[in-house]
């Protein structure tokens, strides 16, 4: 597959503060990725900075082999949805879709086969002689971009295009604007604050904070390996249990344990080779279990399951399913069910899960522990 | 307002207060109490309005068609008869003629040259010390005319004014300025440019700013490059403003006085020449009323005067109709 665009070790300051810090990326032709990461991490200047409205203070990028560093937005073979829309207030949804084309110059009648051809398939029409003050939010987007499309451009930017309509709308357009990418097939970059948005609509996802780039992955790469806490946490609702505890060694053949300050876990000794890598100078790691991945239940003796006895202190009935928030020792847990008996409220609840489904980070820098086995547990081993 | 807030319920305590106010009358004469306090707020500054601003205006349309002087009491009808001397006068026509080229001269020029310096001032406050460009352009502006006017007869001056001195940098020849009948008014419309750009200037920056960011990031993603921006984008979202700075530009235009009064030798008693070339209607009424006292043929004037300026604008209105995009 042909790269459409290629970021190299590209670095954004305003003055003093820096913005983004060595970016590289790759996106294929027809892909669809998003990035992700909450607001002020540099998401949007990235996209800006790609889309040529802004210079980056190192690095490269490079569209279609092509290094377009000083090249102008025009020239870059882009369109653009920007978050307010950005339409041409003065202008009809018509002109404002035939603008970029006027503006280069193509005869009256290309332009008006070319945006009635867009008008057709984004079901705008009935809108062309109106002006953008007379849509609705939904339609605006639409216009948005079909003005963007309208310029048959190689890679489609948007700027959070869904952030300004209603939560009904948004689940809509999610799904339109998912197909319209199927049909057109245009490799598209699509900011975004919304981990469901970037989950549910993108081939691969950029996760984003502070100016760095954290991970870049499928969906289910970043759902089921994140690479630190932050993008454990970021995705999934509710987000992942991350606790940070400390391992005791308490003999050195028989067993260590993790522990916070009321409750101690055994941990098998087969696992040695994850926690230790973990390990910070403390003595703390990082454990991750994802809210959907407890079971009810448990027992001690079974050594692969980590089994915890936790308080429950509120539930939250989704319908669907319901969220439990419980209290193991200081540590506030967060379980996920679908479709079980009620709960209690104060009463003590046994969870369980199995190792494998544990998620280990070093104690102190939130840096996933890599490994490509997965945890053997010799029967019998012992848990306590 | 009382009977506002008594609909709108928005505590128990206005409500209250409210009820208690209106608990003698209905609703409808608490809206009439109520158009009482406003016209009694407004009553002060309608009375020094009435006595210097509105009385004038009515009593100046009384003797413009009366023959009225300052010296007696006595004033006698005469009908159409001071507009019938006054467009016999060689000299009405000839200020008439002088305003009208003033006018549309230095309207143009102005509107232009400001949005122009005020597309260069834009990005201004994003580099160090930028932000004082914009005083410094507006600058001009708050001086007193007549006090700059005095300066720039220096500047004129045929032999060591500056204006000479930087035509012959540009190995251009030398004019006589305010002492040819041919650049004289031309000079008094550089003073104006240079005393009023900044006012409108500004005005232009302030629309400017109103244009979203995204918007005109839009057109550059579009290709939409320097001039067909401006046209397209720009100029359209800013035209209430440019309606605005037009008919501004206008009216100041059409009132110049000050300047040209100066600038021409007022104080000598030479003003509007050399051989009438800056007399425009507004030196011309003057003259008229207050160095031959001549009233009631000032005020047949100054309603000519007025009716033209009004004509101007509401062509501008009609125009404005058409080009003029409200968001």
């Amino acid at each position: 597959m042909m790269a459409m665009l290629t970021l190299a070790h590209m670095s954004k300051r305003f003055g003093s503060q820096t913005i983004l810090k060595d970016i590289s990326m790759t996106v294929n032709e027809g892909e669809f990725v998003a990035i992700v990461g909450p607001s002020g991490c540099g998401k949007s200047t990235l996209l800006r900075l790609i889309a040529g409205l802004d210079r980056p203070t190192q690095g490269e990028i490079f569209i279609e082999d092509k290094m377009v560093n000083l090249v102008e937005p025009y020239e870059r073979n882009i369109g653009m949805v920007f978050q307010n829309y950005a339409l041409y207030p003065h202008l009809t949804i018509f002109e404002n879709m035939a603008f970029g084309l006027m503006a280069h110059g193509v005869s009256k009648k290309k332009i008006s086969k070319q945006v009635d051809e867009i008008a057709v398939l984004l079901e705008l029409q009935s809108l062309l002689k109106k002006r953008p003050g007379a849509l609705s939010g939904g339609q605006r987007q639409r216009v948005a971009l079909g003005r963007a499309m309208v310029r048959q451009p190689r890679i489609f930017l948007m700027d959070e295009p869904l952030s300004n309509l209603d939560a009904l709308l948004r689940d809509r357009m999610r799904v339109e604007l998912r197909r319209i990418h199927e049909r057109i097939g245009i490799t598209t970059i699509y900011v975004t604050h919304d981990q469901t948005e970037a989950m549910t609509m993108a081939d691969r996802i950029v996760v984003m904070n502070n100016g760095t780039m954290l991970q870049m992955g499928s969906p289910e790469e970043i759902y089921h390996t994140p690479q630190t806490t932050f993008v454990a946490s970021f995705f999934g609702s509710p987000p992942m249990n991350i606790w940070r505890l400390q391992v005791t060694l308490s003999d050195v053949v028989q067993a260590s344990s993790l522990q916070n300050s009321e409750n101690r876990i055994e941990l098998p000794l087969e696992m040695k080779h994850l926690w230790q890598g973990a390990l910070d100078q403390e003595n703390c790691l990082q454990c991750g279990v994802r809210p959907e991945s407890w079971r009810l239940g448990g027992e001690k003796k079974n050594s692969h399951v980590m089994t915890v006895v936790a308080q429950i202190e509120r539930i939250e009935s989704l319908g669907a399913r319901k969220i439990i928030y419980a209290h193991w020792g200081e540590m506030i847990l967060v379980a996920a069910f679908p479709n079980v008996p009620s709960f209690a409220r104060n009463s003590e609840v046994t969870l369980s899960v199995p190792w494998k489904d544990v998620h280990w980070f070093h104690g102190s820098s939130g840096e996933a522990i890599r490994t490509e086995e997965k945890i053997m547990i010799r029967a019998g081993g012992g848990i306590s | 307002m009382i009977s506002e807030v008594s609909k709108n319920n928005h505590s128990k305590i206005v409500r209250i207060t409210s009820a208690k106010l209106l608990s003698w009358k209905k609703d409808g004469t608490g809206r009439l109490k109520s158009t009482i306090l406003g016209y009694g707020l407004m009553l002060p500054s309608l009375l020094i309005f009435s006595v210097f601003y509105y009385g004038p205006a009515v009593f100046l349309g009384y003797i413009a068609f009366f023959h009225w002087t300052i010296f007696s009491n006595t004033s006698t009808f005469v009908g159409w008869k001071n507009f019938e001397i006054l467009f016999n006068q060689p000299i009405f026509w000839k200020a008439l003629w002088n305003t009208i080229y003033y006018l549309i001269v230095l309207v143009p020029t102005t509107t232009l040259l400001a949005l122009g310096l005020a597309m260069l001032l834009r990005e201004a406050p994003r580099i160090r010390g930028g932000g004082l460009s914009r005083a410094l352009i507006f600058l001009p502006h708050v001086t007193p005319v007549v006090a700059t006017s005095i300066i720039w007869v220096w500047i004129f001056n045929p032999s060591f004014g500056l204006a000479n001195v930087i035509l012959h940098i540009f190995h251009l020849p030398a004019l006589n300025w305010l002492e040819s009948t041919r650049w004289a008014l031309p000079s008094v419309m550089i003073y104006t440019l240079w005393h009023s750009i900044g006012l409108y200037t500004v005005l232009f920056l302030a629309g400017l700013a109103t244009i979203p960011r995204s918007v005109l990031e839009a057109a550059r993603v579009d290709g939409a490059k320097g001039f067909f921006a401006l046209r397209k984008v720009i100029w359209p979202l800013i035209s209430p403003i440019t309606f605005f700075v037009v008919v501004l530009c206008s009216i100041n235009t059409i009132q110049t006085f000050s300047q040209i009064y100066t600038l021409t030798g007022g104080p000598h008693g030479g003003a509007g020449g050399p051989a009438f070339s800056t007399t425009t209607d507004s030196l011309l009424i003057y003259q008229t009323a207050f160095m031959y006292l001549h009233f009631s043929l000032a005020a047949a004037m100054s309603l000519v005067l007025f009716t033209i300026t009004l004509v101007i604008i509401i062509i501008q209105k009609i125009l404005a109709d058409r080009f003029v995009f409200y968001r």
